[in-house]
Order: C-alpha cells, then sequence, then structure tokens
C-alpha cells in the first residue's frame, strides 16, 4: 500500500463520516415536518456504492468507491391534526418516523471517526514528511 | 536533461497545479454555480510510464512539452454530470497531499544535484 493510497483512505474516511453526520443532521431536521399525503416519508442514509460495474471487477476504476446520500423511504408516524393543510382525508398528518437517539448516537460517532480520520491523515503526513530526513544526518 | 530529473520536474509541476486548483476551489467556496475543478493528468503520467518503460523512445521532446501552460489546459470541472459543490475538507486534504509529494520531490531534487556536485568538484 503506498502512501497516496493511505491517504485516498483517509479522504474516504473524511468525506464518508461528513456525509454520515450529514443525514443525521437531515433526518433531525425534517423530524417534524410533514409529508405529503400519498407520498411515503423519507430519510437520509449515506451509502457506499462499492461498484458492481464492468471496469471495478477489472481494477481498473480509479474512483470506484464514491460514498453519496440516498433518500431511503421511512415508516411514517400518524397524528391526527385535521387542521394541518398537509392532513389527508381522515384528518391524519403523516411525518417521518425518525429514532432521535439512534440519529443522535450516529451524530456524535461520526463526529469521532472524523476526527480519529483527521488524526490518521496528520500522522501520516507528519510519517511522509519525516520520512525525507532518512539519511540527511540531523 | 537526463530521464530523472525531467520527470522529477513534471511531478514537480503536476503537484503546483494541484496545489494550485485545489487553492483555487476553496478561494471560490461561496461562488455560487462554482463547480469544483480538477486537473487531468492522464496524458502527463502515460508519458511518464512510456518513458519509464521505454527510456530509449523520450528523446522526442514530447515529456519536455509538458510545460506548466500544457498542464493549466487540462483543468476542467471535476464532476461534469452531476452538481459537485466544493467540499472544503476535501480541498485542504488535496492541498495537503500535493504539499506532502511537492517536499518529497524537492528533496529528491536536491539530493540528485548533491550527488551531481559530489561529482563534479570531490566534496560536497
Amino acid at each position: 500500500m503506498s502512501v497516496d493510497a493511505i491517504f485516498a483512505a483517509s479522504r474516504f474516511g473524511l468525506e464518508f463520516e461528513r456525509l454520515r453526520l450529514e443525514a443525521a443532521t437531515s433526518n433531525i431536521a425534517v423530524a417534524n415536518t410533514p409529508t405529503a399525503p400519498g407520498r411515503p416519508a423519507q430519510l437520509m442514509r449515506a451509502v457506499v456504492n462499492y461498484g458492481d460495474g464492468f471496469d471495478t471487477i477489472l481494477g481498473e476504476a480509479d474512483t470506484a468507491m464514491q460514498p453519496s446520500l440516498v433518500a431511503i423511504n421511512a415508516p411514517g408516524r400518524e397524528v391526527h391534526d385535521a387542521s394541518d393543510p398537509m392532513a389527508d382525508k381522515n384528518g391524519m398528518v403523516t411525518y417521518p418516523k425518525v429514532d432521535l437517539v439512534q440519529e443522535m448516537s450516529t451524530l456524535t460517532d461520526a463526529e469521532r471517526a472524523y476526527e480519529a480520520n483527521v488524526r490518521a491523515f496528520n500522522t501520516l503526513r507528519g510519517m511522509a514528511l519525516h520520512s525525507l530526513d532518512i539519511g540527511s544526518g540531523t | 536533461m537526463d530521464l530523472t530529473t525531467e520527470a522529477i520536474r513534471l511531478a514537480l509541476h503536476m503537484s503546483r497545479l494541484r496545489a494550485e486548483v485545489a487553492s483555487e476551489n476553496i478561494a471560490h467556496v461561496d461562488v455560487p454555480g462554482y463547480r469544483t475543478q480538477r486537473a487531468d493528468f492522464s496524458e502527463a503520467l502515460g508519458l511518464l510510464h512510456e518513458a519509464a518503460m521505454q527510456p530509449s523512445t523520450t528523446g522526442d521532446g514530447r515529456l519536455e512539452g509538458m510545460t506548466p501552460s500544457v498542464l493549466r489546459d487540462t483543468v476542467h470541472v471535476a464532476d461534469a454530470a452531476g452538481e459537485a459543490p466544493v467540499r472544503l475538507d476535501g480541498e485542504v486534504a488535496e492541498l495537503e497531499t500535493a504539499n506532502v509529494d511537492f517536499q518529497s520531490l524537492t528533496t529528491v531534487m536536491s539530493r540528485r544535484f548533491a550527488l551531481m556536485q559530489l561529482a563534479m568538484t570531490g566534496r560536497s
């Protein structure tokens, strides 16, 4: 594994953790936003496309794994409030069912993992720069 | 110029351009509609690979023709299909890796010149 590959791994980790944080933040933000009647509630999730394309199988793709945010259908939470403009014909308003405990732990977990990735990146950077001193006698 | 020096020269230009493009991306981070730019080094890397495989074919000046302005012309929008907004952490990481590459290359270059000086003068 070359130094560049380790840098790339750290940068992948940074991007993925940032997307997890973004997804959790977005889910918390929409927790009390009603969804349109007749449409499924949607929550965000960070996924990695592990790539089953032709060039990935051949090992030719240089950017095989690219993390991205996708919206997944989520169960809804129904509240009776006939005065809400988003209520359906039975007077029920649907909110996405957000598990706040899970989202908050994802938030904290992603933040810690992000810090760990930054630390790993800086450690590797320091090692790479220190390796230049090999044999220089200082 | 010999192949190693020429290769290091090209690689120095490449890491400098990476740092420049990353700096431009960071500078434009709040410009609405700006999309991340990246340099495309495939042609330069192909030339380097070819030179490493067949050193006899490198006398035609194609490696020397890879000037900074030629490399500069390969800068393009990173993600042509989708929206690619600037990601600050990614750009800073790009800047840092380019920095590490540049420092390694300058160290190698100066050691190489020290070797040449030793050969010429008998002392370093």
